[in-house]
């Protein structure tokens, strides 16, 4: 499977459905780490090369047009590519993040933006909450204990899977805006884009 | 007691709700924006194939399971916090599935251990094919529908059923 391809079977309204099934941020997590099409991209996007054009994509889909009766449809994907980046490149996945924390109608890319941005991984932790222990940053190894005291939208504790940067940076996002989108049919199920990245776009800025 | 509230949710977010326990303490909530109709259609679609025998009472992505449980379907409540909510409203933890009864809370995890979902009991069949009792619950499946299906009869994802609480008072 191509980066490419990873990235379109994201996009799908399949792929949305079923990391949908999930009642907390924590689960929700754990559902995109365990899609085939992540993995793959996991992989893929070890290389600064393949991240950079996730890092394109996420921000193309940051760019269209959202229906404001609705969430945004592209929440699933965009929370996906930018914890992506959190576990490859934490410089790009802030740079996606900063150019996506403040779109309006969305919930999962919300929450993964507001941890890459250290909204709470930067506070001081809470005496009442239980620890996440992240063994080989590996989602499965994962423990936690006290289901109860560990939170993830209004919890300060540290969630599993993340490489966030400490550091606060100022990382400019300057993605190629001449990225194309493009909408094909998915058997009656609604658009799904297919993108056409220009190569020689400008790159990234570089952290700080 | 719930962690330090930061940011969302809280109860200075103009997008949560007022929300408490029975013993007054906050329950972080946030309404979630509704998915659009072509999302909400696939889903359904999806999961009939998968639990043919669940049946779809409504559709809505603005609240989850332990929204539609303990806030009447009006906000999202993290299934994390269930818990302590079960604890606060003055539930009693039990084992026994025979001791189910409708009105009931079944509350599932994840091989984790992780609380992923939970259930209330709307009716006990009598299963005349294993001369046993089937449990019927109602719950919200994640972010999508609302179904009336059997203890065991949901997605892998919302785990299987851990424990089972009840509030029932006996006179």
């Amino acid at each position: 499977m191509t980066a490419s391809e990873a990235m379109n079977d994201i996009e799908r309204l399949k792929f949305a459905v079923n990391v949908g099934l999930a009642n907390s941020f924590r689960a929700f997590l754990r559902n995109i780490n365990s899609e085939p099409s992540v993995s793959e991209l996991l992989v893929l996007a070890g290389s600064r090369e393949v991240a950079l054009d996730v890092l394109k994509r996420l921000v193309s889909l940051s760019r269209l047009r959202v229906d404001f009766r609705y969430l945004n449809r592209f929440d699933v994907p965009m929370a996906t590519y930018l914890w992506v980046l959190s576990r490859t490149f934490p410089e790009l996945a802030r740079a996606g993040a900063e150019a996506t924390a403040d779109l309006p109608r969305t919930w999962w890319a919300d929450q993964v933006c507001g941890y890459i941005l250290g909204d709470w991984s930067q506070k001081p932790a809470a005496s009442t909450s239980a620890g996440v222990t992240i063994m080989s940053g590996d989602l499965t190894n994962v423990n936690t204990t006290n289901v109860a005291a560990t939170t993830s939208r209004f919890s300060i504790e540290p969630l599993p899977g993340f490489e966030t940067s400490k550091e606060s940076s100022q990382v400019k996002s300057d993605a190629d805006e001449s990225s194309e989108v493009r909408y094909t049919e998915e058997n009656g199920n609604g658009a799904v884009p297919t993108y056409t990245t220009n190569s020689a776009s400008k790159s990234l800025a570089e952290p700080q | 007691m719930f962690p330090i509230i930061i940011g969302e949710g809280s109860e200075r977010d103009p997008r949560s709700i007022p929300l408490s326990t029975r013993d007054s303490t906050y329950i972080p909530n946030y309404r979630r924006p509704e998915d659009s109709p072509e999302v909400l259609r696939e889903a359904v679609k999806m999961f009939k194939t998968d639990h043919e025998a669940a049946k779809l009472r409504s559709s809505s992505s603005t609240y989850n399971c332990v929204g539609h449980l303990f806030a009447a379907r009006r906000t999202w409540v993290e299934s994390d916090h269930l818990l302590t909510i079960l604890e606060r409203d003055g539930y009693s933890p039990f084992q026994d599935v025979q001791k189910l009864w409708v009105g009931d809370m079944v509350v599932y995890e994840n091989p984790q251990g992780e609380t992923t979902h939970v259930a209330q009991v709307t009716e006990i069949q009598l299963d005349v094919e294993v001369g046993g009792r089937k449990v019927i619950v109602l719950s919200k499946w994640g972010v999508y529908g609302e179904y009336l299906h059997e203890l065991l009869d949901v997605p892998s994802r919302l785990g299987k059923p851990k424990a089972f609480w009840t509030e029932r008072h006996e006179v």
